[in-house]
């Protein structure tokens, strides 16, 4: 539990996580209108694609990060008492994973 | 003109109160601050308490909370507040009675960044000097007066008053970790380590809305992050 000790290294994470988040989206966002691909395959084939695969388990990743910093702090802001405070941060921690995992099993499978 | 007052005397009230009170047309100049009506009202009923000292905004002791925003009475002009003006201590810290609150844990904060010059070089026989350039970079920061309006406007010290250090005591550390003159740089951006102390700051700028002296303790954070970065680096 280091990261939770140190403030500075979070504070980045936050940060950097923040404009990958927000890169990924105004990129994902611009493609989609520009390209207008209207049928799965099409959908399919564009999500597929090495690059993007790999740019989405990115997003998958900066996004289990940043929700991690924003949770952590609104429980190190608000819960005082110690015990309820590790055991939310715990409960918090496995939901992200757990969702992160599902996430990544799905890109997976969807590369086929 | 009414005001609406939060009295609380420990010794003969359970809880607070609101009280209302008048304040004559006729003794009202139109240039008259907020603590000359207090003033007043104190004249009409001698139990009603704050702290006051210079008037004119340079000794900060009456910090309090008007209209639901934190300022100083004495440079806040009663033509611009709206009526009932209602008053009330300096939320989140302990209430001492009426307007008086206890800044023990504001103080306490304070002291904690070492808010002095630390230099071990031996003492020079005359001033230590600093070119312009390097006294501008103290400007914005010096100026507090210590009114606590921005730490007690800030919810991460209202939460955590014990361990975030808060705006000004943020604002103290970032002027002397400006200071050319001052070498323990590195131990105090070290001090600030931790989730606490700086990093419950969320940069909702209550405190640069409430300064009066126009000061941005948000600003000396994001420099003081800045130099954590470039430390860690």
């Amino acid at each position: 539990m280091t990261s939770h000790t140190h403030g500075l290294r979070t504070w980045l994470l936050q940060r950097l996580s923040g404009i990958y988040l927000a890169v990924y989206l105004v990129y994902v966002i611009a493609a989609a209108m520009q390209h207008g691909r209207y049928s799965y395959a099409e959908w399919h084939a564009w999500l597929v694609h090495p690059v993007m695969s790999i740019a989405t388990a990115g997003f998958i990743l900066a996004m289990l990060a940043h929700g991690w910093v924003g949770m952590r702090d609104v429980i190190l802001d608000y819960v005082h008492v110690l015990s309820v405070r590790l055991l939310l941060l715990i409960l918090v921690g496995l939901t992200l994973v757990a969702s992160g995992l599902w996430a990544l099993r799905v890109l997976l499978l969807a590369a086929g | 003109m009414k005001f609406s007052i939060y009295r609380y005397n420990p010794e003969h009230d359970t809880d607070p109160r609101m009280q209302d009170l008048v304040l004559d047309d006729s003794l009202i100049r139109s240039d008259m601050m907020l603590l000359d009506a207090l003033l007043l009202l104190k004249a009409q009923d001698e139990t009603l308490s704050f702290r006051r000292s210079c008037g004119e905004g340079v000794c900060g002791s009456d910090g309090m909370n008007i209209n639901g925003r934190n300022g100083l009475a004495c440079i806040t002009p009663l033509a611009s507040l709206r009526t009932p003006v209602e008053v009330r201590p300096l939320p989140g810290v302990p209430v001492i009675r009426d307007l008086i609150v206890d800044l023990e844990p504001f103080y306490r904060q304070y002291r904690a960044v070492s808010p002095y010059l630390i230099n071990n070089d031996p003492v020079p026989e005359v001033e230590r000097r600093q070119s312009p350039e390097q006294r501008e970079q103290l400007d914005g920061l010096y100026e507090c007066i210590l009114c606590a309006c921005c730490s007690t406007s800030c919810p991460s010290f209202w939460w955590n008053p014990d361990k975030f250090l808060g705006p000004a005591a943020l604002l103290q550390s970032a002027r002397f970790l400006a200071d050319s003159r001052d070498q323990a740089t590195d131990e105090r951006l070290g001090d600030l380590e931790g989730p606490f102390k700086l990093f419950r700051c969320h940069t909702i700028m209550n405190c640069v809305e409430v300064c009066p002296k126009g000061l941005n303790p948000t600003r000396a954070i994001g420099r003081i992050k800045d130099l954590m970065v470039k430390r860690s680096t």
